[in-house]
């Protein structure tokens, strides 16, 4: 019946046997430049950042991309939407030695071992948008946004356009990014801190849609179901992306949006979709942290590394909060992806 | 060649092959440590992957191993803070208390194993929400998560060793007892093998036994690298694993595969992820190749294409003769 075993086994082993005896001839394998010269003509950097799935990552790695291209460094793209797949990824970055690693974390507990191992090899680590582990702060250069603050602008938001409406109480829904992220955690933190302060407006439920637009407007569809127009007042989508689903969830459901008594919505990463739906009313605000700027950011400091200006250690992106009283001056910055 | 045997080996070659030839593209040699990560990311699939193509060797399918993973690694990483190897033990023994359990009640009130499975897998995640708060849990048993991917001979992990040893253990048991052929056959036919004295119940516990306990060992471990537990890790592994089954000559019928075709397709898919970070491909490349890999493989076994090549076979040798 088993008679195919050895046959079997060998196919197995013959298979590995190629592979092993191809990776023996290419060696330890190092590639890439070092940070020693000065120059970014001939550097390398893995960038091991979001995938183009979400509209974040695809909008950020365009502009990364393009605001590198004249600079002569080279970007071997190890992008993904999958934390497991991102710690590989991270590893063989590692493993290839670029002259820095430029990283945007989805789990940020999973990349402490990678990112201690790239310490270990000498290669330097630059970690931007959300912070990496505590245990390994140290270790990495970043360039992030202010999540905490753009939690808070959030909450804000959403206090205010109750208020505006006159409105004694409310509950309140959030669909968050991946709870795994401290960009995630950051952002509940200063979230929390200012709805804190007007407890007459409560957090009804708090879901985690992986920064997902199509998630959120399935939970969404589910959160209006269970609750009913009358059962929620506002919502946070941490994303423009995420927060229009809300709007289009609610709007199915037969609930009035915006205006002076609708649901008040508040979204943040501002895009362009967004600036729409605060003209038109149905947002009530959202806030920044575009990827255009974080990733024109991004390019300018691998420059300033590069070229021996050091730059600090940390940088933070400025945030701000934006509703249609703002609109005006933040209208280009969001309107580019 | 049986095409149980043909399927595994097509796919395990031509990824094999292309893996190889990957630095005529990119200009750089392969390194060994590219075997190394090809076999991490085995390592990571690798357990699922067996386990649900133990299910469909008997016809059956286990969607429940993507929440028993879930579940597994979150228990690993909570009772294993300061013992590894008691987290790991809690794991194994909560995903074959899950897998007997359904095991249980597809036999004996025999019902179709994917309604039962699916709530299964809705009621784990709910449960690793539970226990977690919905939040991911950091697992700070830092010798235990530098152990499991300490390199070993070059290209090893405690991990990958760990999950080859369970496809060996698999193919010796199935290979060296009668287990194996009765588990086609109950696959083949259910009643027949019932007939012919197969205890087809019993058969079934044990197989979703072991299911559920290769996905919480597989979640154990995968967690224990990560340094921390996400209660929901999406459905990107059971798709993942149901490729590699599917590559590794198993039939979503049943009645066919073994696990030494379980390897194979869990390797291939392996180094089919490898090919696309070594050649700095686009993420989602991933999938397509995978679902390329899976339309070839589904062709060379496609009762049709045999037809008709057996069509054209006969044909030549009425025309020779």
């Amino acid at each position: 019946m088993f008679g195919f075993r050895s046959l079997r086994a060998g196919l197995v082993t013959g298979a590995l046997g190629i592979a092993l005896t191809v990776a023996g001839c290419g060696g330890g394998g190092s590639t890439g430049a070092t940070a020693t010269k000065t120059g970014t003509q001939g550097k390398t950097i893995a960038f091991v950042g979001y995938g183009d799935a979400s509209p974040w990552g695809a909008a950020y790695n365009k502009t990364f991309k393009a605001e590198l291209a004249s600079s002569g460094i080279k970007i071997n793209d190890l992008t993904s939407m999958d934390a497991g797949t991102q710690v590989q990824n991270f590893n063989q970055a590692v493993s290839q030695k670029p002259g820095l690693i430029v990283a945007a974390l989805w789990d940020t507990t999973a990349t402490v071992v990678p990112i201690q191992k790239a310490k270990q090899a000498g290669v330097p680590v630059l970690v931007v948008d959300g912070r990496p582990d505590p245990s390994v702060e140290a270790d990495v250069m970043s360039v992030l946004s202010d999540n905490e603050k753009l939690g808070e602008f959030a909450a804000q938001n959403i206090v205010e356009g109750l208020k505006a409406q006159g409105r004694e109480s409310g509950k309140v829904i959030v669909l968050s990014g991946t709870k795994a992220m401290l960009v995630t955690q950051d952002r509940m933190k200063g979230f929390g801190k200012v709805m804190a302060a007007s407890p007459q407006y409560q957090v009804i439920e708090d879901q985690d849609t992986n920064w997902d637009p199509t998630a959120s407007g399935k939970v969404a569809q589910q959160l209006f179901a269970k609750h009913g127009c009358d059962g929620i007042q506002a919502a946070y989508g941490m994303a423009d992306y995420m927060a229009l689903p809300i709007v289009q969830a609610a709007k199915q459901a037969g609930c009035k949006v915006g205006g002076t008594d609708g649901l008040v919505v508040t979204g943040g990463n501002c895009f362009k979709a967004g600036i729409t739906a605060i003209k038109s009313g149905e947002m009530y605000g959202t806030a920044t942290e575009d990827p255009i700027t974080i990733a024109k950011q991004t390019a300018d400091y691998i420059k300033r590394y590069f070229e021996g200006a050091n730059p600090p250690k940390s940088e933070l992106v400025k945030e701000d909060r934006v509703t249609k009283a703002t609109i005006a001056q933040f209208e280009e910055q969001c309107s580019q992806a | 060649m049986r095409q149980e045997r043909l399927v595994p080996a097509a796919a395990l070659l031509l990824v094999v092959v292309a893996f190889a030839l990957t630095p005529l593209g990119t200009g750089v040699p392969l390194a060994t440590f590219d075997i190394y990560n090809a076999l991490q990311g085995f390592a990571q699939i690798g357990l699922l992957a067996l386990a649900i193509g133990l299910t469909m060797i008997a016809g059956e399918f286990d969607l429940s191993v993507v929440g028993t993973y879930a579940v597994g690694g979150m228990i690993a990483v909570q009772a294993g803070q300061s013992s590894a190897v008691l987290g790991l033990l809690a794991a194994v023994v909560a995903g074959a208390v899950i897998g007997a359990v359904q095991g249980g009640l597809i036999a004996w009130l025999r019902v179709p194993s994917v309604p039962v499975t699916l709530a299964a897998y809705i009621a784990l995640l709910g449960l690793a929400y539970a226990i977690s708060g919905g939040l991911s849990v950091t697992f700070t048993n830092r010798d235990a998560t530098l152990w499991v991917d300490q390199t070993v001979a070059g290209v090893f992990s405690p991990r990958s060793l760990i999950t080859l040893a369970a496809f060996g253990l698999a193919a010796l048991v199935l290979g060296g007892t009668r287990l194996g052929a009765e588990l086609r056959a109950i696959g083949g036919d259910r009643r027949a093998s019932r007939v012919a004295g197969v205890r087809v119940d019993r058969r079934l516990v044990l197989l979703f036994t072991t299911s559920g306990t290769l996905a919480a060992l597989g979640g154990g471990l995968l967690c224990f690298s990560f340094a921390s537990a996400n209660p929901d890790p999406g459905l990107r592994p059971l798709l993942i694993a149901a490729v590699a089954a599917l590559l590794g000559g198993v039939s979503l019928a049943g009645g066919r595969g073994n696990p030494w075709g379980l390897l194979a397709g869990a390797l291939a898919v392996a180094l089919l992820a490898q090919i696309v970070a070594v050649a700095y491909l686009p993420d989602w490349s991933t999938q397509l190749f995978y679902a390329a890999l899976l339309a070839v493989i589904v062709a060379i076994d496609s009762p049709g294409l045999r037809r008709g090549i057996d069509r054209i076979r006969a044909r030549t040798r009425t025309a020779e003769a």
